[in-house]
């Protein structure tokens, strides 16, 4: 069902988080549904809430010295681009393996017999591929600590909520906006009358918003919480700590597949990320091996 | 002996001349040679620089080269997507200039049927009257005649009377002349006997036939000349009347608890701007060019009993409304309250007004209808005693089975409807590419054709309706004729067109490490056509062309990943950490397109220099495959015959 709201997706082009049909949805909520799609790099997801869908393109796994010889099918999927994909591996002797993912749109893998068998399956079909996808994508990202953020004046008047990010317990605790003017530093999630605003304070009189993702991240810079298995090459990082979906992106696109959610210890395994992707990645968060 | 020293220091001289000389020559070809080097190194610089320069020209020729694509694709997309737009606004103006059509032919449709119904309900009255004028003049006319027949009847009697009258005084008169006559004749006879006893002949009685009276005019008379002439009154009314529908209006007053009746008397066309049907409350003014003002209406047990019928005599005008089980009332655009209709339509609110008996009936006919419960008015002021007002029938759907005619007003009737079924639904009435929907016709009548577009349709295997063409891309309309039309779009595979586009998604994420990087997907996308390409860190690490470039990448501040916007396609990334043979890979990127290079342009210096540098230092092949180590090795003998040619 998830492919066809992929499809949906693709026709629509772009949208809204409320536009997207009901019935196609399974049981998820839409803005759960956006976030996978995007981590699958389907969908980008604006600031506004809107969602737009990416083009078709290959994230090819891995580099030359792994063989460079897969890749995913990222972006949007209609009948007539799986037909051209189908025409493109039957000329240069690819194959398509689809992987299902619960309740997401199943995970479609290009192998082809070498780097430049895929290649021509990408020329052929028509869909771009990106060397090394996710090798590629955190290349290009800033670390966290330069991570974009916006100066603005404290918030003032009346609040409905504010909470406090503990870098020690890594959630969010009860705070007051006074506390959240007099910090140094810290992160504050202040609710006013119609949103939540994330504050991150590099000084008493200095804030700046900053997405969420990243501002907890940041606040818990240095923190020894993310676990590397070189042997299964697995990256675990705390749900807590989820990094920003471009980050997550990046990990995701290793192998294709979802992040697993390890509820025993609360966190996500990303999974097949190659040693160096996972060292960069350490370094963007900030944070440290455990 | 000093002959042989002087020759000796001659010779020794001489050989020190011999060998300054020497000594001289190679330096000076030495220094011609360093001369010449420098100035084969300086010729090689200029021809580097202009090579450069010529390579910067043609890179900016090709940065032109690629904006004016780029403004003639956007020109292009532009001009296709205004095309598009004006080919949609052209298609849609139709489809409501179609629409618009089918409405006013349908409200034309209604309007017709309607002043069809009520000039067959007219032609029926006057049918009805003709026939009842008809009768009434054949008993007059059988009346007639019999009066005739018995005025005759007493003429003849009276005329038999006075012949047999006249016969008998006839008769008398001929006995007492017969007696006058016998006793004259006795008298005779007794004179005769006396005079002549011979004479016989003479003596003979004269009997006379009494007179016959004869009145000749009873043969020239004929009754049916007399009745045919005797004026008929009845017909001189008939004639020249015209007529027009009577409606009734109902008001419910729910607060006064009071339900009005008036009477809603139509005006067509050619009918005066005043009338009088009633001498006694004056006349009734028009009240537009389709009706009159209402008249109050004294709303008696008979007067909804039967036929309704008000005259203008002096104008030879008359109104009526045929007599009818139910009367029904439906809220009409521009009239206050309900007005009478001749029957229910689907989805309106209407008001019943029926006689107490079939109450009952008419709310199982109305849940039938699929109508909400009837309202009913009870102890409402205005109401005859026998009758009943119902209020809320929202008829929405036809009635299924209905046994009394009676109250066939009651069934708004079937309703043509076009559906739209499975398919894969994007938008309102608009599909997928390959999925279209399933055209299904509900309440159809067998007499109904069905076009698609411009091809007439047929029912599938499905059920569905098809034509040639119904699931190709594009807008379609369903038109059943006659009936209604609905229209329904099949949206093109975008795969199949100009495709998706690629845009700066995470605009302020890429470009603080890399300008004019934008993330977008899977997707590192570049602006000018330029190319993002990473690898693992190193200390010097090349990006190079098939035959030409040689780009450095840099390094990320974390010295984890080496990072380079290319201006061209790369086809080998030369990674270095030291000069040792493991301490290096040339990466061969494996772009059928890139790998084969352009012959046209002159060998790049660097881009041999690179490549004659990596190919000496025999450093390992990735991927190490058969193909990419061909497509090295003919980089590097490319790169040995330019220097070799040299």
């Amino acid at each position: 069902m998830t492919d066809r709201l992929l499809e949906w997706m693709s026709y629509r082009e772009r949208g809204q988080r409320n536009d997207l049909p009901k019935n196609l949805l399974s049981s998820s909520n839409p803005f759960r549904m956006l976030e996978d799609l995007s981590l699958l790099a389907h969908v980008e997801i604006q600031q506004d809430g809107s969602w737009q869908v990416a083009p078709p393109a290959f994230a090819v796994i891995g580099d030359e010295s792994d063989g460079g010889k897969t890749a995913i099918l990222c972006g949007a999927r209609t009948q007539g681009v799986l037909e051209r994909l189908t025409k493109a591996c039957e000329l240069n002797g690819g194959e398509l393996r689809r992987h299902q993912q619960t309740d997401r749109p199943q995970c479609i893998i290009v192998a082809a017999p070498s780097a430049s068998a895929l290649s021509a399956i990408a020329n052929v079909s028509g869909i771009p591929r990106q060397r090394d996808a996710g090798f590629t994508l955190l290349a290009c990202l800033p670390p966290i600590r330069d991570w974009p953020r916006i100066s603005c004046p404290m918030v003032a008047g009346k609040v409905a909520e504010v909470k406090r990010f503990s870098k020690v317990d890594l959630h969010w605790l009860p705070s007051s906006l006074e506390e959240a003017s007099q910090a140094v530093r810290g992160l504050f999630r202040i609710k006013r009358d119609w949103n939540w605003i994330t504050l991150i304070k590099s000084g008493k009189d200095t804030q700046s918003q900053i997405d969420v993702y990243a501002g907890r991240l940041a606040a818990a810079a240095g923190a020894r919480k993310i676990r590397l298995n070189m042997s299964s090459r697995t990256l675990c990082i705390p749900v807590t700590l989820k990094p920003p979906t471009v980050i997550s992106r990046a990990l995701t696109l290793c192998s294709g597949m979802l992040p697993v959610v390890d509820r025993e210890n609360w966190q996500f395994v990303f999974r097949d990320v190659p040693i160096r992707t996972a060292h960069l990645a350490i370094s963007i968060t900030g944070l440290r091996v455990a | 002996m000093k002959m042989l020293l002087t020759i000796g220091g001659l010779s020794f001289v001489i050989a020190s001349i011999i060998t300054l000389l020497i000594v001289r020559v190679v330096r000076q070809a030495r220094r011609n040679e360093e001369a010449r080097r420098k100035a084969e190194e300086s010729r090689l610089k200029n021809e580097v620089y202009r090579r450069f320069e010529r390579q910067e020209r043609v890179e900016a020729e090709r940065q032109r080269g690629f904006e004016e694509k780029r403004r003639r694709a956007a020109e292009e997309k532009a001009r296709i997507a205004a095309a598009q737009e004006a080919q949609r606004q052209a298609e849609e103006e139709a489809h409501r200039t179609a629409e618009e059509k089918a409405r006013i032919a349908a409200a034309q449709e209604a309007q017709r049927q309607a002043d069809e119904e009520a000039r067959r309900t007219a032609e029926e009255k006057t049918r009805i009257a003709a026939a009842q004028e008809a009768q009434r003049q054949a008993d007059e006319e059988a009346r007639r005649t019999a009066e005739e027949k018995a005025r005759i009847a007493a003429e003849q009697v009276a005329q038999r009377q006075a012949d047999e009258e006249a016969r008998r005084a006839a008769e008398e008169k001929a006995r007492i002349a017969a007696a006058q006559e016998a006793q004259r004749q006795a008298e005779e006879e007794a004179n005769a006997a006396a005079e002549t006893r011979g004479s016989q002949s003479a003596l003979r009685p004269i009997v006379q036939k009494p007179t016959a009276f004869r009145d000749r005019r009873g043969g020239r008379r004929t009754v049916t000349s007399q009745v045919n002439d005797t004026p008929k009154p009845e017909q001189k009314v008939g004639v020249g009347m015209r007529q027009a529908e009577a409606k009734f209006r109902l008001a419910i007053d729910p607060i006064r608890r009071s339900i009005l009746l008036s009477t809603v008397l139509a005006r067509p066309e050619g009918f005066p701007e005043s009338i009088n049907v009633d001498p006694a409350s004056g006349p009734t003014q028009a009240f537009d060019q389709a009706r009159y003002d209402d008249i109050a209406a004294i709303w008696t047990p008979d007067l909804l009993g039967g036929e309704f019928r008000v005259r203008d005599e002096s104008q030879q005008l008359e109104w009526l409304r045929s007599a009818r089980a139910v009367h029904i009332f439906a809220a009409t655009v521009g009239e206050p309250d309900f007005l009478s209709v001749s029957a229910a339509q689907l989805g309106s609110e209407h008001a019943i007004v029926c006689p107490e008996a079939d109450v009952e009936s008419i709310e199982a006919l109305a849940i039938q209808a699929g109508s909400p419960a009837l309202r009913r008015y009870p102890n409402f002021q205005g109401v005859p005693a026998g009758w009943s007002v119902l209020g809320g029938y929202f008829p929405s759907g036809a009635l299924s089975s209905l046994q009394d005619l009676r109250f066939r007003p009651l069934d708004p009737g079937a309703e043509i409807r076009i559906v739209f079924i499975e398919g894969f639904e994007i938008r309102n009435a608009a599909f997928a590419q390959g999925h279209p929907p399933r055209v299904l016709i509900e309440r159809m009548p067998p007499n109904c054709v069905v076009w698609i577009g411009s091809e007439r349709a047929a029912i599938s295997d499905d059920g569905g309706w098809q034509a040639p063409g119904w699931d190709k891309p594009g807008k379609h309309l369903v038109d059943v004729v006659p009936g209604p039309s609905q229209s329904y779009e099949i949206i093109a595979d975008p795969a199949h067109g100009i495709g998706w586009e690629t845009w700066t998604a995470n605009p302020d994420l890429a470009p603080a490490l890399v300008p004019d990087a934008a993330i977008c997907g899977a997707l590192v996308v570049c602006l000018q056509e330029r190319m993002v390409v990473a690898t693992e860190p190193a200390s010097v690490v090349l990006a190079l062309g098939a035959r030409h470039h040689v780009k450095p990448l840099f390094l990320r501040p974390d010295k984890l990943a080496a990072v380079g916007v290319l201006p061209f396609a790369p086809a080998f990334l030369i990674v270095s950490s030291g000069r040792r043979r493991t301490e290096g890979k040339i990466v061969v990127l494996g772009n059928p397109e890139t790998v084969q290079g352009s012959k046209r342009e002159a060998v790049d210096m660097h881009w041999v220099a690179a490549v004659r540098a990596a190919a000496a230092r025999r450093i390992p092949i990735y991927p190490a495959t058969a193909a990419a180590k061909a497509v090295w090795n003919s980089a590097a003998n490319a790169a040995r015959r330019w220097r070799g040619g040299r």
